[in-house]
């Protein structure tokens, strides 16, 4: 029988970098060059197939780039499975702010979180200014998996979100992690409630 | 029960009844259990499913097509008041090709009848009756079981020969466009009709939705229904009640406990009706002569026997003897009068609606409204062991009520035992019709007389009580929530009608509440003073045109318990003038004001209301009736006026449903596009803050999605603020169409409590607010101002340690080390120096009557700044002090006062100060004070003494009969001369510099208070 997963998955990086561009590209394949800047965070779903059946939902939480809006920014990786930090391969610079990204997330994000690192606009790299070995090299030390994308172009977008989806523990479906507070996207339809009624009572330990 | 012309009212002048069938009908829901309500005795039992109907075959005549027609259905509900039941339309069937009726014979019956617990609305039979089934082809049919052969004769005949003349129509032309204003879909109609919870106020709309924080949004759909339900009814109602006429409905509300005894006094002034002929009273009930001299204290020695008791000038005016309509226009339309302890004998206490007792007081009552007594009648009572609920209503009027119910519950012994607990009436309030509102919407009165636990210490019983009392009161499931919201999960059963759904809520005789509903609450709350039994009497003797009822009512249980939401939340209750109503005594163990010495006098009976904002109950009047005096305790009253919109039911329902069509189809899970909202700006930028001075900023919001979007600010965390203490967010929800657009308005106040945690520590204000678009994304909107901080707010010990004026402090670390800290604050010795070394004695109302608030601010400033104090204008003639500059210095001073965290004599010293019994004791404890208080003690004492000093010099002698409390007449017009000097500057003064604790449980005397700082003043 297939299996339905769901987890939370937050983008972080330097304004600018394309992470509205990339969620967009991977949500709806759609491409806009004109992007206004996110003042927020977005919340986003989008299902990615498995070859052994599993469907992983994505429900993601795309937030803001700048800095005024740094320290909100807790709010929205907390108890996120995954994390996609994306770097703009033509400003060295946006390296450097991912890396203080990373740093944060493994200070105090969910100990378990699946970070990737994402060097975005590919389509550019007649501007390169970090190299891929670069790059890759920072990724092995920390742990990290990493790709380069092209929100743009399309190119690497699915792949790397593919990838996270099946770095992802299947064994224990993190339903519960979503909690309560993620009832507004499934849970809300009366059906579910039901349902989740039953479910709650076959797993209720029997105490006699 | 219902015939042809009940249905007639509901139906359009082109449509007419063929024929009207009673019966028991069930909702089409099959196959779910309904429980039965919990146990209340009084409760009648009923099933959620099957309720009394009527079905009515309605014809509909147009010229070009000729007659059609259609089944309705409503479902009746009894009143106890009229033969005129209450008819909510269910379902309409038209008659035409798929229309199909079936007839069965059934036995025995299958339904149970819905009763109410009023009246008997069908009995059950025992002859085999028919079971209807009809069904329109498409939807779910409806079954109607009926014993009624005569009439299902008729209505067979009607419908085919209805149904013969649609056949001969073309099915094309038959699309029934008369039916549409009543084409009622249960997933298509959304009722505006039924009255509504009266906490669900859109003001605290955010408060009913998910629990959720930045990155976990809750339940989104659930929110998203939430909030487009409360836009839909405010929209639709404040449409169509733009330009309603309004109709005003007075009601006068009074609330007596009777302690047992027959009424034995004219009750005129407590009725309040304009009285007829003083002498038809006199002739039913001889002088009397048992009344106390306590009590003509209270009413300022006046000869009670002339009956010229008019208590306040706010009541009806009473003309004798000339009753005529335009007079009567300004008489009340209602009076609901509530009863505690009528009947005090063993058997009472059972649990007993037992109307004892009842008649005498009805004819009391309305013999006090003398020769206007003909123009009213009783319209409906309920009682419960002692507590009786009365009311009277204009007989004009009666037709314009049109539906009642009453409820009951004990909390006494055990419970649920009837000694204390409360009686309801519910009304239902119909103006006349008019013709732009054939219809007019109904509102709902709810008048509740609660009787709660006694005794000082029982606080916790009572709230306790109350909430189990407003739970448990219910009116049973009612007709005209039909289609409104739903009690339970299933969205099945019918919700109960509770005290709150109403549009006007009143609470009596300890509560009254006014909502939408007006419910009134009469009762005898049997709510306390938390002061020492010596300061309640002192300080009702001592009342200072109203100053000691002032003081006392901050120490009031009631009171503090709605301050901290324990009970009666969301009521409001209009100031109280009066003295308190309990406990009176007649023998001569009473004090100088006739209450009882061994009972600490109480606030026990009280009025409170609760209005929906569509029928505001604006109260006029609050007072009690000293002269009606042979009940230990003393009966008050209160005036409502309650706008009521008259507007058309039809015309409000088809105005929310063409709202309801603009976001029908938007169905919140799965929705076509994501929602979408824009801010035209995202940072707001308040400036300089100062304190206590208010700053706005307007955002706008637009939804540039394509589809409905409702919103809500959320915080950071589940359990944190959403905006800090000194901003303020209006609204914090709300619902938007697609291209709609709407004002957010950002309020910026820095008071004590902010100022406190501010002035030291940030300069810079800066918070980043999150808007939450349901299933959409988060909007962040940054505020930041610079705070300019000030003295105010903080502690002593901190203005010591300050190195010039606070303004320029860079941070906490420029203070200077405590050690080397200044013996008192420069900005307070500031204030009384400059009080000091002008001449204010000669200033009238210098501490009680407020500054000018400008000048007040410009004062402040200069403290905060270490600049002078601007010039004072030109003093003048016999003055050598502008008096307004100088009130305004004063008032900075008790400001500042006021402001410090901890009094200049600290909490922890109350209790010691409070027990000195002399002089020289209270020098001796200045050793104990912190440092920091010592020497601003001493100044302002000091000043005091002068200032008594120079008083003495010019006062007036004082007549000693002036020193009694005067409250409950006109209020004293020159303060001054009421009493000593230094007694009502320690009034002012005590409270300060030793502040109240209004929430201790024990509070320390603020008599003791005020004798440990006369000791200083009087010197």
């Amino acid at each position: 029988m297939s299996k339905q997963l769901q987890f939370k998955l937050v983008l972080l990086g330097e304004s600018a970098v394309g992470k509205s561009s990339l969620v967009l590209r991977f949500v709806k394949d759609q491409f806009d060059d004109y992007r206004e800047s996110t003042i927020g965070a977005a919340f986003l779903t989008q299902t990615v197939a498995l070859d052994d059946g599993t469907t992983v939902k994505f429900e993601i939480w795309d937030t803001a780039g700048q800095e005024r809006y740094k320290s909100l920014a807790p709010m929205y990786y907390r108890n996120a499975n995954c994390a996609v930090v994306v770097y703009d391969i033509t400003q060295s610079a946006s390296l450097e702010k991912a890396r203080n990204w990373i740093r944060e997330l493994q200070r105090q994000a969910d100990p378990s979180i699946v970070i990737a690192l994402c060097g975005n606009k590919s389509d550019l790299a007649a501007r390169r200014q970090v190299t891929q070995e670069e790059a890759q090299k920072y990724a092995e030390e920390e742990g990290l998996m990493w790709a380069e994308t092209s929100a743009k172009s399309g190119e690497g977008v699915s792949d790397i979100f593919t990838a996270i989806a099946k770095k992802l523990p299947t064994t224990a479906p993190p339903a519960s992690r979503a909690g309560p507070g993620r009832a507004g996207t499934s849970a809300g339809r009366t059906g579910v409630d039901l349902n989740r009624q039953g479910a709650g009572a076959s797993t209720e330990p029997c105490n006699c | 029960m219902a015939d042809q012309n009940d249905v007639r009212l509901l139906l359009r002048p082109s449509e007419f009844v063929r024929v009207v069938l009673e019966g028991t009908a069930a909702r089409a829901e099959p196959d779910l259990q309904v429980e039965t309500p919990k146990g209340n005795p009084e409760q009648y039992s009923w099933s959620g499913r099957e309720y009394s109907a009527v079905l009515a075959i309605v014809g509909h005549l147009d010229n070009a097509t000729g007659e059609a027609g259609a089944a309705f259905i409503y479902q009746v509900e009894t009143s106890p008041l009229s033969s005129q039941p209450l008819l909510a339309l269910q379902r309409v069937l038209p008659i035409q090709g798929d229309f199909s009726i079936g007839v069965s014979q059934v036995n025995p019956p299958v339904f149970m009848s819905g009763e109410t617990d009023v009246s008997s609305v069908t009995s059950q039979p025992t002859d085999p009756g028919f079971s209807l089934e009809l069904s329109d082809g498409s939807s779910e049919p409806i079954t109607l079981v009926t014993h009624d052969k005569e009439h299902l004769s008729s209505v067979l005949l009607a419908c085919r020969r209805l149904r013969d003349l649609a056949s001969q129509v073309s099915t094309e032309t038959v699309t029934y466009p008369w039916l549409a204003p009543y084409a009622l879909h249960p997933s298509s109609w959304f009722s505006v009709t039924p009255p509504r919870d009266l906490r669900h106020s859109a003001a605290f709309l955010h408060e009913r939705l998910s629990p959720a924080c930045a990155g976990e949004p809750g339940d989104d759909v659930a929110d998203f229904n939430t909030i487009r339900d409360e836009w839909l009814y405010t929209k639709a109602r404040s449409t169509v009640e733009k330009d309603a006429e309004q109709k005003s409905l007075r009601i006068r509300v009074g609330t007596f406990n009777a302690n047992g005894k027959l009424p034995t006094q004219d009750l005129a002034t407590w009725i309040g009706a304009t009285r007829g002929e003083q002498e038809v009273w006199e002739q039913l009930i001889p002088p009397l002569k048992e009344i106390s001299p306590l009590s003509l204290g209270e009413v300022g020695n006046k000869d009670l026997d002339s009956g010229a008791t008019t208590p306040q000038p706010v009541l009806s005016p009473i003309k004798v003897s000339d009753s005529s309509t335009e007079e009567l226009a300004h008489d009340p339309d209602l009076f609901v009068l509530a009863f505690q302890e009528l009947d005090l004998s063993t058997e009472a206490l059972l649990y007993s609606t037992k109307t004892t007792r009842e008649d005498a007081w009805t004819a009391a009552t309305l013999a006090a409204l003398g020769e206007k007594g003909e123009h009213y009648e009783k319209l409906i009572s309920k009682q419960l062991v002692g507590m009786l609920l009365i009311v009277i209503v204009r007989k004009e009027l009666r037709k314009c009520f049109l539906g009642a119910r009453t409820a009951a519950v004990g909390a006494g012994l055990m419970g649920i035992m009837g000694n204390k607990g409360a009686v309801a009436v519910r009304l239902t309030y119909r103006p006349a019709a008019t013709p732009t509102a054939p219809s007019p919407t109904p509102t709902t009165l709810t008048f509740v007389n609660s009787h709660l636990a006694a005794l000082d210490e029982m606080l916790e019983r009572r709230n306790g009580d109350f909430r189990d009392i407003s739970r448990r009161l219910e009116f049973g499931p009612c007709a005209e929530y039909m289609w409104g919201e739903s009690s339970d999960e299933t969205g099945i059963a019918p919700p109960m009608a509770t005290i709150y759904a109403s549009d006007v809520l009143v609470e009596v005789s300890g509560h009254m509440f006014v909502g939408l509903l007006i419910e009134a609450k009469d009762a005898d709350l049997n709510y306390r003073v938390n002061l020492p039994d010596p300061d309640v009497r002192y300080f009702l003797s001592h009342n200072f045109a109203g100053h000691g009822v002032h003081t006392l009512l901050k120490f009031d249980q009631l009171k503090g318990s709605m301050r901290n939401a324990k009970a009666f939340v969301g009521f409001s209750e209009h100031p109280i003038t009066h003295l308190p109503t309990y406990r009176f005594n007649t023998g001569l163990l009473t004090d100088s004001l006739g209450y009882d010495n061994k009972r600490k006098p109480a606030w026990t009976d009280r009025i409170l209301h609760m209005s929906s904002p569509f029928t505001p109950a604006r109260q006029l009047s609050y007072t009690s009736h000293p002269e009606i005096s042979f009940s230990d305790h003393r009966p008050i009253s209160a005036d409502f006026v309650v706008e009521t919109p008259t507007v058309d039911s039809m015309a409000l329902e088809s105005t929310a449903n063409e709202l309801y069509k603009a976001i029908l189809g938007v169905d919140p899970e799965d929705l076509p596009s994501p929602p979408l909202l824009k801010l035209d700006e995202t940072a707001l930028d308040f400036g300089k803050v100062l304190y206590e001075r208010p700053a706005m900023r307007t955002l706008h919001l637009k939804n540039i999605g394509k589809v409905p979007a409702a919103f809500r600010f959320y915080p950071r965390e589940i359990d944190s603020p959403i905006h800090p203490d000194w901003l303020e967010i209006s609204p914090l929800t709300g619902f938007l169409l697609p291209g709609e657009a709407m004002p957010l308005t950002f309020r910026v106040l820095v008071t004590r409590t902010s100022a406190a945690r501010l002035n030291l520590h940030q300069v810079k204000l800066s918070v980043l607010l999150i808007l939450h678009t349901a299933l959409g994304q988060d909007l962040f909107i940054s505020a930041s101002g610079k705070y300019e901080s000030t003295c105010f707010g903080n502690s002593l010990a901190t203005l010591t340690r300050l190195p010039g004026p606070i303004r320029e402090l860079k941070g906490e670390e420029d203070l200077i080390p405590e050690a080397q800290s200044r013996n008192s604050s420069r900005e307070a010795m500031k204030l009384v120096n400059w009080l000091m070394s002008n001449d204010v004695a000669t200033v009238d109302d210098l501490f009680f009557a407020r500054g000018d608030e400008e000048l007040v601010a410009q004062i402040r400033e200069c403290l905060d700044t270490g600049t002078d104090f601007p010039a004072p204008p030109k003093p003048p003639p016999h003055h050598t002090i502008d008096p307004s500059y100088a009130r305004a210095v004063a008032t900075t001073l008790v400001d500042f006062l006021d402001s410090l965290p901890e009094p200049v004599i600290p909490v922890a010293l109350h209790v010691r100060c409070a027990g000195i019994a002399s002089r020289d004791a209270a020098y001796e404890m200045l050793s104990l004070f912190p440092p920091a208080s010592v020497n601003l003690w001493i100044a302002v004492t000091a000043f005091l003494h002068l200032l008594v000093l120079q008083n003495v010099m010019t006062e007036v002698p004082l007549d000693k009969k002036e020193e009694l409390d005067q409250a409950t007449v006109t209020p004293v017009v020159s303060e001054k001369s009421s009493l000593p000097e230094a007694e009502k500057l320690a009034a002012i003064f005590a409270p300060l510099l030793l502040r109240d604790d209004i929430e201790a449980p024990a509070p320390v005397s603020l008599l003791e208070k005020r004798r440990f700082l006369l000791y200083f003043m009087e010197g």
